[in-house]
Order: structure tokens, then sequence, then C-alpha cells
């Protein structure tokens, strides 16, 4: 499944970033990277970002076509 | 905006090492820089970048030479930039000039030590730079109230650099950067260092760990940022807040810098009239009094909007409360190709497209940001109201609920305007690749208002360096126009203000414009008319007065009203129509007829190019529709 329709407040781990490879190096210099874990807080109004927690102290806003090309996987949250 | 790189030569070049402060956005980067320079600091040019690259020449204890600080753009990486013109492009193509030049240079990492980890992957990267590195970690007060202990040995060990810990509010911590920096520079250069061996996370938990006793208070201040989120970030509460802030800023550019510019013009009025006392009311004593104190008064007026708004601004960044804004009107604009961060500027130019556009500097997206400078200009700002009122004075007057109805129309076209231009910009002339959004949303913090101090004084200087000089020029040359006579113009027996307006260069001008706005009703009144409020939208009514021969038309705008409605041409026919009154004030909406706006684009993007596209469409587009409203006007009946 994708970060995008993670349940708000449950946490997964990002498995794969689906998008160019240097957007995706980007995203893993943010913090966004394979293996962190991730829950999304809220979303924006009018189909707004969605405010995601990625590690343990970061948040960020990601817009929702971006969250759509984030896998994640909420079973390896419990890691 | 350019992606070529002139930095400013004076940034670097000349012998004093160079101390380059780096850092993730909201580190506390200016902060330190702040503690670091006390009240020095010197601008550079750097095109499109939003943040200024400052910089500062400091004594180092115990060296005789001066160590040169610069305050690079915030970074979250510098190996991935995703586009040159970005901040972080910026730095990079610093850092790697720096590198490649070989300049005496050492590297100053400032970290969030509450976010610890986070940092430690961008100081993986500046350990593989040949430079020597210093890691400062910022916010240990923050850490410690939160009930956590800080230790710096682990990271000491592990990354082979030195590391310190401060305090913002602690008086020493000047003290302790510099000693930590002279001790830097007197390092020799390092050899390529061995592969890192770490985990971020696990040095991060090396470094921070629990205090032995969590008090409560402690635990309710980790979950501070979280509490107030459910506040400000609330569906619906979130949204009111936020438009309410906003309204607040607007109502605060608009109210407060009009009272301010309305002190300075009238003591420009005063200097002026002590010019043409002391230099006659001749040509120089003329030029002096409108064509130079008038150009400074334009200037003087804009200040106190740039100062607020950049307060403002500054304030709503480093508390952590601006990227929660974008995060709440961003799903709104998007459709419009627009990102949440450009509401704040295409709001403000409702007050003034000039502050507006030097607050396009909150948006990073490079592409987005040139898109709403080139949009801004249509937005109906209050310097068109006046021109907007006498117009409709004159073409519709004794029609309240038609002049109403028309007032709210121009407001709402240029709102509109500005929207589709975006769209169409976005698909044409700034077509490109869009960032994806990932914006941090900081933990709030109380601002530094020394940092605050300095980003208003450093944006009115610029304002007045960069953007005041053009304007005295433009308020020169449209002196020239509008006051001297054209060469050939036959003597005038009974000289008057009007006449004089008659027989100037400018009067050549609008009659040579004549065949071009025919088609829209104007005659070279007008033209003169328009291109004396090109200085700014508000002298309009004042060169239509003076052209009419009516003195102070400012003040009495009905009897120039009246005029204009009752002016026969040679045959007896009105001279102006309903029509023109229609044509006319389509025309305002979408023409930039603002010269101080055209040099605050400059400004911003660096470029006359960009200049010279804002005049070509928006007077292309003003033309097209002043046209088609004045056909449509003619088919509706009115005469």
């Amino acid at each position: 499944m994708t970060l995008r329709e993670l349940t708000h407040h449950q946490t997964a781990r990002i498995v794969a970033l689906r998008v160019d490879p240097v957007e995706a190096r980007w995203l893993r210099a943010l913090g966004v990277a394979e293996g962190v874990a991730v829950t999304v807080l809220r979303a924006g109004p009018f189909r707004g970002p969605l405010q995601v927690r990625v590690g343990e102290r970061t948040a960020f806003a990601i817009d929702r076509a971006l969250a759509g090309s984030i896998d994640v996987d909420p079973a390896g949250a419990a890691e | 905006m350019s992606h070529h790189h002139h930095g400013d030569e004076h940034l670097l070049g000349d012998d004093a090492p160079a101390v380059l402060l780096l850092g993730r956005p909201n580190a506390g980067k200016s902060s330190v820089y702040n503690r670091l320079t006390g009240a020095h600091a010197k601008v550079g040019n750097f095109p499109g970048v939003t943040v200024d690259i400052l910089s500062a020449d400091l004594p180092l204890p115990g060296s005789q030479k001066l160590a040169r600080v610069l305050d690079l753009p915030g970074v979250y990486s510098l190996d991935v930039t995703l586009d040159p013109g970005t901040d972080e492009g910026v730095a990079r193509s610093f850092l790697d000039r720096v590198i490649a030049e070989k300049t005496r240079a050492v590297l100053v990492q400032v970290l969030d030590a509450s976010q610890l980890a986070a940092g430690l992957a961008l100081t993986r990267e500046l350990l593989a730079r040949p430079l020597p590195l210093l890691v400062v970690l910022t916010q240990r007060d923050v850490v410690l109230a939160e009930g956590r202990l800080l230790s710096v040995a682990p990271l000491v060990k592990a990354l082979g650099v030195p590391v310190v810990a401060i305090n913002a509010h602690d008086p020493s911590t000047r003290a302790t950067l510099l000693t930590a920096i002279a001790a830097l520079v007197a390092e020799a250069l390092p050899g390529e260092r061995p592969a890192p061996s770490w985990s971020a996370d696990e040095l991060a938990h090396q470094a921070i760990t629990d205090a032995p006793v969590v008090t409560e208070e402690a635990l309710e201040r980790r979950d501070r940022t979280a509490q107030l989120d459910r506040v400000l970030l609330h569906p619906v509460a979130g949204p009111v807040l936020f438009l309410g802030l906003m309204i607040g800023l607007f109502a605060a550019v608009y109210a407060v810098a009009d009272p301010v510019s309305s002190v300075l013009d009238v003591g420009v009025q005063r200097l002026g009239a002590l010019a043409e006392r002391l230099l006659g009311d001749g040509l120089l004593g003329s030029f002096v009094a409108d064509g130079l104190l008038g150009g400074a008064g334009t200037v003087l007026a804009f200040l106190p909007q740039i100062v607020i708004l950049t307060a403002a601004m500054e304030l709503l960044d480093a508390s952590g409360y601006l990227a929660r804004g974008a995060f709440l009107i961003d799903g709104a604009l998007r459709p419009f190709g627009l990102g949440g961060r450009a509401f704040v500027p295409m709001l403000t130019a409702h007050a003034c497209a000039v502050p507006a556009i030097a607050a396009t500097r909150i948006v990073r997206d490079p592409l987005e940001r040139l898109t709403v400078i080139l949009a801004l200009p249509l937005l109906a700002c209050s310097a068109r109201i006046p021109t907007y009122g006498l117009v409709l004075a004159a073409f519709f007057g004794g029609r309240p609920v038609l002049q109403a109805t028309l007032f709210v129309a121009l407001y709402l076209s240029g709102i509109v305007a500005s929207v589709v231009v975006s769209m169409v910009l976005r698909r044409s002339a700034t077509r490109g690749r869009r960032l994806p959004l990932v914006l941090e949303m900081p933990a709030y913090r109380s601002p530094d208002p020394r940092a605050i101090a300095r980003a208003c004084w450093v944006a009115g200087k610029r304002f007045v360096r960069d953007v005041g000089t053009v304007i005295l020029a433009c308020g020169a040359v449209l002196w020239v126009l509008l006051h001297v006579p054209s060469p050939g113009a036959p003597a005038d027996p009974h000289p008057t203000a009007a006449s004089a307006m008659e027989r100037s260069v400018g009067a050549s001008v609008g009659r040579a414009l004549e065949p071009i706005t025919r088609p829209l009703g104007f005659d070279w009144r007008i033209n003169v008319g328009l291109l004396g409020s090109f200085g700014a939208r508000e002298l309009m009514v004042g060169t239509l007065g003076v052209i009419s021969g009516i003195e102070n038309a400012d003040e009495h705008p009905e009897s120039l009203a009246t005029r204009l409605r009752t002016a026969r041409d040679s045959e007896g026919h009105p001279r102006y129509t309903t029509r023109t009154g229609v044509s006319l004030l389509v025309f305002f909406v979408f023409a930039c007829q603002c010269m101080s706006t055209l040099a605050a684009i400059r400004r911003e993007t660096r470029s006359w190019r960009w200049v010279g596209f804002v005049v070509v469409y928006t007077y292309a587009l003003a033309w097209v529709a002043a046209f088609v409203a004045s056909r449509v006007a003619g088919l509706l009946g009115l005469g």
C-alpha cells in the first residue's frame, strides 16, 4: 500500500520510493528513506497535502501525488 | 530567473579566510550568525536566491587576521539538488566554487540538537568535503527542557571533528563560537577522511539520552508542537485562524503603511516647495521638486510596507507557523499551478505589488516564484483605487449601483486575470518541473527578535539600493517627458501648466500613440495621463487634471470628472463617452502602469528580460481587453 492510503495515526515503514532516481536521492537526504517509520497525522483541507511524521522527531507536509508514490508496510512498523 | 550565479566578488576573493555557515533550514543558522557578527552585515547579490547571503568580517581571538563569515542558504543536502535555481543549488555551487578555487575556508555546520539524526545526514556529506569542519549544536536548552541530556563526547569520537553545544540565549555563546572557529581556521586542511562507520540514528541515541528524572513539565514540553498543531491545524479552526491572521497582516500593510506614507508625502512636498523657492519655479526648480524629490518620496513611501511585511514573514517563518499556513492553503491553490506559499504575496499585492514581489522570496520553487512575480501586477492594488474612482465618477456619475458593481467587478477581474495568467504561464513561459511538495513542519519556536530586526534592516536597505535607484531614474525621465518642450514646438504666448504640457515631449508621444489607442477611444490627452501615471497610478488623476486645466484635481476630482464628461471636440461631439470610461477602466486592470513594480521585478528576477515580458504581456492584454470591453459596451447600447 502507499503512504497516501495509510490510515491516519497508523505507523508504517517505508519500503520503496517509486519516483525518479534524483528525486528519490533528494527524499532520502531529507530523511524520507526506505526503512524509516512514518505516521500520517492529518490531511490539509481542499484535498491538500498530508502531514507526515517521519522518523522520531521530524514532520513534513507531503503532497498527495508524491504520497501515492511512496510504498509503505504497516506490518513492518512493529519491528 | 537566471541560473548563472555571479556571486558578488566581495564575498570571496581576498586574504580573509572564509567561514561558511551551513545547515538545514530552521536549524538556527541566522541566530548563530547574529550572535557571531552583531551589527555587521553585507548583503551579497545572488540572483534568484530567496535568502540573502550575508557576510561580515570578524577579528578572531589570538589572530591578527580577520575572518569572513558567510551565511549560506539552508540546505537539506549538498549532494542532491533538484534544481540549480533553488537555495540548495546556490549553496552547493558556492561551496563547489570555494573548493575548486582552493579558497581558504572552513565549514561550520549549524545543527538543531532536537533533530540530531536528521542533521547528521548533512554532516556525513560535509565530512566528504576537503575542508575543516566544526559542528555547532543549537537548541541545547530545548533538549534539556524536554527532559533529555545532550553529550557531545560520542559525537566528537565518531565524527572526528570538533563539536560545541550552545544556547542561543547564553551571553557566553559568542566567545565559545569564536574560540572554536579560531582553532578551526588554524587547522591544516584535512586529508581524505575515512568513510563514516556510524549510523545517524544510533549516534543520535548515544548523544541524546533521557534524563534520570523526567519531570511532568518536560513530558508536556515534548508534546507541545503536537498540541499546538491540534488547534492550529484543526480542520475548521485552522483555516479560520489562518485567514484571520492573513487579513490582519493585509490590514497592517494597508492601514499602517498609509498614514506613514502620507506623513512622508507632506515632508516631500514641503521640501519641494523649499526647492522651488530656492531654485525658482523654472524648469530646474520643477525638476528638483517634482522629478527628484517626488521620486524619492515614492521610494520612501514604500519603505514602511516593506519593513512591516518583512517582519511579518520572518515572524511567521521563524515561529514555524508559515509552513502550517502553506499546509492549510496548498490544496486550494494547487488547481491553479500554485503552492501554499504563494498565498501571502498574492494577498499582499492587493495593497501594493512592490512589497508583494519582495515577499515572493518565501516561495522556494524557482519557477513557481517566477510565475507569481509575473502574475502579481494584475491584482488590484490600492493605487488603482483613485483612478477607478475618478473614471467611475466621470463616466458613470449619478448611477451609484452601477458604480459599485463595476468597482467590485474590477477587483474580481484582477484576481481572475492573475489566476488565469498563472495557469497559462505554467504551461508556457515558466513551464518546467514542479518541485514535489515536501515541506518541513518544524517544531514551534519563539523567534529571535534580533534576527527579525536584522532581516528588516537588510530588506529596507536592499529596497532603497536596488529598487529606489530605478524609481528615481524613471521619475526623472518622466519629468523630462512631461515638462520639457518638444523640439520644434512653437513659442507659447501665454504659458500655463496646461499649455506647457500640451507642448511637451510627452504630448508628442501621446499624439504619436493615438493611432494605437484610438480603437479604445483614448485621445492624446488620456495617453499623456497614462504616461504620467506610469510613475505611479495615482498620478493619473493629477496629470489629467493639469492637461484639462484644473489645478489640484487630486483634491477635487468632481470638477475634473465634470470637465471630462462635458469636453467637446472641434465638431461639438463629446470627446469622451461612457465607452471610453469602460475601456479606460479595463485598461487599468491589466496594464502594469507602475515603474516601481517593474523596478521590483527587476530586483527579484535580476533580469530586464522579465521586466520587458511583463510590460509586453500586460499592455497587450490591456489593449485587447479594453478593445473587447469597448465593443461589448457599444453592443449593450452604452453611448
